[in-house]
């Protein structure tokens, strides 16, 4: 590595030069041709493997995993439908059970039948009326009396 | 101007019981024959005490009509009622008690009628 020192317009360099290749005196260790063997130059192989062997195991699972994905993706509607088609379900169901306990709240006598049954059949029987006869029947008693009476009169004259 | 077809009817279908009194004393009293068959069916289909007693007791009405239009037009709405429990209620009596004997003549024959047609 060198250093580049400026000094007042003076340019001088000085280099340093790294100690290369200066072998390290360790008592314990072993040279191999003349080099220092160091202690990361026993690396065992199988550690290797297995690192070489997980990352394989996880590009595995990714792949996997993409796949699931992609084979998804085109069922993503008929899954998204399906949902629906349960919540509906679920709805109808609970309407269904409300319904049923809003009808066993509701207490019928024979009374209440009675009288619901006489109001649609004199709604019936109203609609098959004539109109001109339902505004008269809206009218009270003496007056139809007096009309009866004029119209009488009338065909008379 | 209301039809006195109409304003039969209406007082047929009217919920007010003194209907049956105006077409017992309009209607029936009329010297129109279609007039007095209309009200003779009105009053039977009213199926009331008061309605029955007028076609089958009264001179000149209803069953003893003097038209034979009107007197068969009320002998048919009587057979066509559902319920004759009031009108031959009303028959035993005046086949019973009356004191007309034509007027209890026709109430027998339209008993036997009714008999025959259950």
């Amino acid at each position: 590595m060198s250093k580049i020192i400026n000094v007042k317009g003076l340019d001088f360099t000085k280099a340093i030069k790294p100690q290369q290749n200066q072998p390290q005196h360790n008592p314990f260790s072993v040279s191999f041709k003349g080099n220092e063997l160091k202690a990361d130059v026993f690396e065992f192989s199988a550690k290797k493997e297995n690192i070489n062997q997980a990352n394989f195991v996880s590009k595995l699972a990714d792949h996997c995993v993409n796949i699931k994905q992609q084979m998804l993706k085109p069922l993503q509607p008929a899954i998204s439908f399906a949902g629906q088609v349960k919540q509906n379900a679920v709805n109808a169901k609970n309407n269904v059970v409300n319904t049923y306990n809003k009808l066993n709240s509701i207490q019928l006598n024979k009374q209440t039948f009675t009288a619901a049954i006489n109001k649609v059949q004199e709604f019936q029987q109203n609609m098959n009326i004539n109109k001109e006869v339902r505004v008269l029947m809206n009218k009270p008693v003496n007056e139809l009396s007096d009309m009866f009476k004029a119209e009488l009169q009338g065909i008379q004259a | 101007m209301a039809k006195v077809e109409h304003i039969i009817e209406a007082l047929g279908r009217h919920k007010d019981p003194q209907s049956v009194h105006v077409l017992k004393d309009v209607g029936t009293n009329s010297s129109f024959d279609f007039v007095r068959e209309q009200t003779a069916r009105t009053l039977v289909r009213k199926n009331t005490h008061e309605s029955l007693r007028t076609m089958i007791i009264n001179e000149g009405k209803g069953i003893n009509d003097l038209s034979p239009q009107v007197s068969e037009a009320t002998v048919q709405e009587i057979l066509e009622l559902n319920n004759k429990e009031e009108v031959l209620k009303i028959l035993e009596d005046t086949v019973k008690m009356h004191s007309n004997e034509e007027i209890k003549k026709n109430a027998n024959s339209l008993q036997a009628l009714l008999a025959l047609s259950n």
